[in-house]
């Protein structure tokens, strides 16, 4: 009982860091909107790389990482793979996003891509893709910090109450501080999580098996179908490789589509900060490579957990750690949870203002501010009644939000990168893209192959927006030439505003 | 400037083939457990390597594209060794591209 006490209160003085660290960077940025929203555009380097990193990787990697490597085995390797094709494209995107967003003073994806296109319903509809998507992924981090919460105190912080409580903290630090209290706490965060994935994986399989090798020369004699890529499905069948190619690609077009990552290429100091924290990223994605050793290690110890989700609490739980490690991981793991969470809360919020009101209504900044403060409130306060029904299939949930965020690829590279893309193009596409998405995410059973929804949805999108762009009026030469940079592939200095 | 063509042309060549080499068919060819390398089935090993082949990648194109965008535009950017965002003293910087004016 000591135990936990001990363990609690280490959640207890980490939660208070993080609070101070996140209260204290607020204080720091403006109050116009640019600064709650995009944090006056001032992020350098370090903060950069933390806050996409742990923005990424998210309790989906922390938990669900070892969760799929001890449930599923070779499946999990497709978040390895994605993690790194994902950002790729960033580094030609992310500055040129940024450059024209600087210039034409957008904030959030949507006015960029409303900017290209005119179209008042363009931007409700992207405030509802991005919405629809978010919630159920902010409900999984806060099920994902209710669960280790619970675990690690042995019940003694039931799942409701652990994750009312992470998430106050979270709500708390992003309705007073904006984007730079997600700055500074990621960074806190992202090195938490780093660290303890790293001593965990390495020493988990050590301690359990006396090492890497033996442990997967175990694995090969007793369980050698886990380790054939593409693994195996949650119900323990073999996996099929349409299923996890498309779940690789959707996940990497998807990825830097999300608004609370793309609006990191507004709160970037300048374009080379965006780049070199692309360049950076896959040495935050290795830490992907312990997350699963820890789930590995579970194999052939742990049988049968109902829940592949609670294997990395489970194990810690299991074996002999220092009461104090075990604490420190509990902090790492609401790391992951939290530090996505205020991303996704705090974008919700301001997409939701940005983009879905304030075309259609104009406010004044201080309104917009407030309005973004209540809307913090209200998409966390929906997130956790959803965090409470046990019954919901997140994961499900989730990798259907990554079709539906997929589907603003083709416009916001048409955008930046196309001349002949008219706004017409960009509706029908979206919208009959968002359908098929739709469509096969309610009837699976017909998608051929096992495809993913939102790469079908993606091979409909494609050919709308260009025919229906090419079959409509090109928007004027003048228009198109503040978004398509002529010419010149590298970058001018910023231009001062 | 063809030098710096050549990079990004081969750069975007490697990441093509680093997808292909993880989904259906290309796939296939690194799908197996065996044998192991360092310690890790051969199918774990792959999409490891992958990810630091990328950053080799990524590395190599950042410095030819500083290499080719040459001095003239280091003073206005290249703050490398300031480059942790906001200052100790707490004010949000000034020297960017910010807006001084909006601090308080």
């Amino acid at each position: 009982m000591s135990d936990t006490l001990v363990i609690t209160g280490v959640i207890a003085a980490y939660l208070a860091l993080t609070l101070w660290v996140g209260l204290r960077g607020g204080r720091r940025s403006s109050a116009s909107v640019t600064g709650y929203v995009a944090g006056d555009r001032q992020f350098g380097l370090v903060v950069m790389y933390f806050v996409t990193g742990a923005t990424i990787f998210s309790a989906f990697a922390f938990l669900g990482g070892p969760g799929w490597a001890y449930s599923r085995g070779a499946a999990a390797f497709y978040i390895l793979s994605y993690a790194v094709l994902g950002i790729a494209p960033w580094y030609a995107l992310g500055p040129r996003a940024a450059r024209v967003g600087r210039r034409l003073g957008f904030v959030t994806q949507a006015q960029l891509l409303v900017g290209r296109f005119p179209s008042r319903n363009l931007s409700a509809l992207v405030a509802l893709l991005s919405v629809a998507a978010f919630i159920p992924y902010i409900t999984l981090q806060m099920r994902g910090a209710g669960i280790v919460i619970e675990a690690v105190t042995g019940g003694l912080v039931p799942l409701w109450l652990g994750a009312a409580v992470a998430y106050g903290i979270v709500v708390l630090y992003v309705l007073l501080g904006g984007v730079a209290a997600v700055g500074w706490t990621n960074t806190l965060q992202g090195i938490f999580m780093l660290t303890l994935a790293w001593i965990l994986g390495i020493y988990l399989p050590w301690t359990l098996h006396g090492g890497v090798g033996p442990m997967f020369q175990e694995i090969l004699a007793e369980r050698p179908e886990l380790l054939e890529v593409p693994g195996l499905t949650g119900g323990g069948e073999p996996w099929s490789w349409g299923a996890y190619s498309s779940a690789i690609l959707v996940s990497a077009v998807g990825l830097c589509m999300w608004p609370h990552l793309f609006m990191k290429a507004f709160t970037a100091k300048d374009e080379r900060t965006i780049r070199r924290t692309v360049v950076l990223m896959p040495t935050f994605s290795l830490f992907l490579i312990p997350v699963f050793l820890i789930g590995f290690a579970g194999v052939t110890v742990v049988e049968g957990l109902d829940q592949p989700d609670f294997i990395l609490p489970h194990l810690i739980l299991s074996v002999d750690l220092p009461v104090l490690l075990v604490g420190l991981f509990c902090a790492g793991a609401l790391s992951a949870s939290m530090s996505t969470g205020d991303a996704l809360l705090h974008a919700t919020a301001s997409v939701v203002v940005e983009d879905g009101i304030r075309p259609f209504r104009p406010l004044s900044e201080a309104v917009q501010r407030s309005l973004m403060r209540v809307l913090v409130v209200v998409s966390g306060a929906v997130a956790y009644l959803f965090a409470l029904d046990e019954d919901q299939s997140l994961v499900v949930l989730l990798l259907s939000s990554y079709g539906i965020i997929a589907q603003l690829a083709p416009p916001i590279v048409a955008a930046l990168y196309w001349r002949r893309a008219t706004t017409a193009g960009a509706v029908a596409g979206l919208v009959t893209g968002s359908v098929v998405t739709l469509f096969f995410f309610l009837r699976p059973e017909l998608s051929p192959f096992g495809i993913h929804e939102g790469i079908l949805g993606l091979v409909v999108h494609l050919p709308v927006l260009m025919a229906v762009s090419l079959a409509t009026r090109p928007q004027p030469e003048e228009h198109t030439r503040r978004f398509v940079a002529s010419g010149a592939p590298s970058p001018a200095p910023l231009a001062p505003r | 400037m063809t030098a710096l063509r050549a990079v990004r042309v081969g750069v975007a060549a490697f990441f093509l083939l680093y997808l292909l080499s993880v989904v259906w068919p290309g796939g296939l060819l690194f799908a197996h457990a065996e044998p192991l390398v360092l310690g890790l089935p051969f199918s774990f090993f792959w999409p490891s390597l992958l990810v630091v082949l990328g950053f080799g990648a990524l590395v190599l194109l950042y410095w030819a594209e500083e290499r080719a965008a040459g001095g003239a535009e280091e003073p206005a950017a290249g703050r490398t060794g300031a480059e942790e965002g906001l200052d100790p003293n707490g004010s949000v910087r000034g020297g960017g591209p910010g807006r001084p004016g909006d601090v308080r």
